[in-house]
């Protein structure tokens, strides 16, 4: 089911006066797509899933799904009418229930005839792999089990949209990337339109077909998970996502003989072939691993002295300071250690250029 | 070594003197009840004949007594426990205004010491043509235990995480299906110690159900064995000893059965209030 939001907002009213949760947010969310909301905390992306369940009222906007307005000026469906369904953090299973009961739970409420009941559980936890637990208690299960039994909840009821709020946050880090994986092969499997909000940039990264940045209610890119990579929109989105985060410097632009040229205090650090820039200060982003460092200097390098090496594996992470700005970069020669000279070099294609 | 020894001691000497201090009345209450001579302890030997003039002797209404306090405690524990999960479910989980103010006017209420509304509850009941019945007594005690019932379902309810009730809500469930089909079953231990609070209070009740009450047909147990003392012109201690005897035998019996959760139901209280 394809969902539309038009121009979403809400408000909330505490004792400190009334404070904007989410403005102006647009978005078109394809039918049987891995959407991402991503946003540090506090960026509206758990209420903006909250107004899709149906959970929350918005102050004003619209949202319809396949089409059909669910929420808008004098029309507001609540969850019953809308057929989500959704995994939540702290997994919110019933504890006075078995696993059975709870995957059944909905099904229960829907007043679904006992032996399709039967059938349809068991055949979700056949899925999830929990068919073994059916007859436990959700306090005898462990985080890992729990979420599965959650997400066989969800599923269950054959939803039109699912709804997923941090589900993976709670669980330690093997875990995670192991139910990350199961949780993508599942959705491509059912082909139901998911909704995923996370902070974590690597979780959106791997698992969205889109994502859409979000940061003090605002949305701030929507793109593919490459394409946020590669083309951030603004220094936030830059920063926010790879790791490690992007390196932005503050600096100025000049023109010599009509090439753009990019220097901090009358150091040349970097020329810019990206067309129509205009003189004057600006910033620039570099991934660190697009600095080349070396112990002789090439065309175009700026010797730096290394205040830091850290191993990571492959790669070395690299400190130094360019021009004044503290920066980091990527390399892979285990010679350039800390204390050492060296010299450094942007990659020109693939600096990026923020107003 | 030598402290965790005198740490024993003191902790078992305190633990001990506290269950003589408790303790003593309730074995006098079973030695006069069981001797020949109330005056006496022992003296003429022990027998149950205490007991079986208490239960046998139909002028004595013991039994319609015992059957009045446990319908009455019975209805006043279940209307309260119904009366305050609602309350308490609002109060926790709805949007409402003035949601501290009322629980606090709630507070207020249970402050009023039971002896200022005495006279006018029996105008009431007068007026209302209710003395001597149950009514009379089920609506003041459901007044009376309400506050502290709200006070712990609260802290209760309050304690299950929001999330269970978003879930069941997306799951499908109206709001009345929030309440009973998740929040009264996760609440359960809670909701049980408050109904047998409710029922303790409401058994041991005596001034209003001293007023309120003539005579056999509606009057409770506590009043009851109150009246024993004058009927022969003397006080018949060892009637009274056996008939309280047997009165704590339902409290006891359930508190035991259920001593964990109210241990918990009222330390939660305690705590959270």
């Amino acid at each position: 089911m394809n969902i539309s939001l038009k121009s979403l907002k809400k408000d909330f009213t505490s004792a400190r006066g009334k404070f904007t949760v989410l403005d102006s947010v647009d978005l078109e969310i394809k039918e049987g797509e891995f959407f991402v909301l991503l946003g540090p905390s506090g960026c509206g992306k758990s209420t903006l899933l909250n107004l899709l369940a149906g959970l929350e009222k918005p102050s004003s906007g619209e949202i319809s799904f396949g089409g059909t307005l669910m929420a808008g000026p004098g029309k507001f469906t609540g969850p019953r009418g809308r057929n989500v369904a959704m995994v939540f953090q702290s997994y919110a299973l019933y504890p006075h229930l078995t696993v059975f009961g709870n995957i059944a739970f909905p099904l229960n409420i829907a007043k679904v005839p006992k032996p399709e009941i039967k059938e349809r559980v068991e055949k979700a936890a056949a899925m999830l792999g929990i068919t073994a637990l059916l007859g436990s208690k959700p306090g005898e299960l462990s985080g890992g089990e729990r979420q599965r039994v959650a997400i066989a909840r969800a599923v269950v009821r054959r939803p039109d949209v699912l709804l997923f709020d941090e589900p993976l946050s709670n669980l330690d880090a093997q875990l995670r990337l192991a139910t990350r994986v199961e949780l993508k092969k599942l959705q491509r499997e059912l082909g139901i339109t998911s909704i995923y909000v996370t902070h974590d940039q690597v979780e959106a990264m791997t698992l969205g077909d889109r994502v859409a940045v979000l940061k003090d209610g605002k949305l701030q890119q929507l793109d593919t998970p490459m394409g946020l990579y590669e083309r951030p929109a603004n220094r936030f989105v830059a920063q926010f996502i790879g790791f490690p985060p992007m390196n932005l410097m503050d600096c100025t632009l000049t023109e010599e003989a009509g090439a753009m040229a990019a220097g901090i205090g009358g150091v040349r650090l970097v020329p810019l072939k990206k067309p129509g820039l205009k003189t004057g200060p600006a910033s620039i982003g570099i991934r660190p691993s697009d600095i080349e460092v070396s112990r002789e200097p090439v065309p175009g390098s700026v010797p730096v002295r290394i205040d830091l090496a850290e191993p990571l594996g492959r790669d070395i992470l690299l400190s130094f300071s360019l021009a004044g700005t503290e920066v980091s970069a990527l390399t892979g020669d285990a010679g350039l250690t800390e204390g050492r000279e060296a010299h450094a070099r942007l990659i020109p294609e693939k600096v990026h250029v923020f107003i | 070594m030598k402290s965790e020894t005198t740490e024993r001691i003191l902790l078992w000497a305190g633990a001990l003197a506290m269950a003589v201090f408790c303790l003593t009345p309730f074995l006098y209450m079973f030695a006069v009840s069981l001797s020949a001579r109330p005056d006496q302890i022992g003296a003429g030997g022990f027998t149950p004949a205490n007991y079986a003039t208490v239960l046998g002797t139909p002028s004595l209404h013991f039994l319609d007594y015992l059957r009045n306090s446990l319908i009455v405690s019975a209805l006043s524990a279940i209307i309260t426990v119904l009366i305050a999960s609602l309350a308490a479910y609002a109060i926790t989980r709805l949007e409402m205004k003035g949601k501290a103010v009322v629980l606090f006017f709630v507070l207020a209420v249970s402050m009023f010491p039971q002896v200022s509304l005495i006279g006018y509850l029996f105008k009431l009941m007068s007026d209302l043509g209710l003395i001597n019945t149950y009514a009379a007594l089920v609506a003041p005690y459901v007044a009376w235990i309400l506050p502290l019932s709200l006070w712990i379902l609260v802290s209760y309810f309050d304690q299950i995480p929001r999330e269970l009730d978003r879930a069941a809500i997306v799951d499908g469930c109206s709001p009345a299906q929030v309440l009973y089909k998740v929040i009264l079953p996760v609440a359960l231990p809670g909701v049980l110690s408050t109904a047998l609070l409710s029922f303790i209070f409401a058994f041991n009740e005596f001034i209003f159900a001293l007023i309120l009450t003539t005579d056999y047909s509606a009057r409770t147990i506590p009043v009851g064995i109150a009246m024993f003392q004058g009927l022969h012109g003397e006080i018949p201690w060892g009637n009274i000893m056996a008939a309280s005897a047997i009165t704590t035998a339902p409290i006891m019996l359930l508190t035991a059965v259920f001593q964990r959760h109210i241990i918990q139901g009222l330390t939660r209280g305690a705590v959270k209030g």
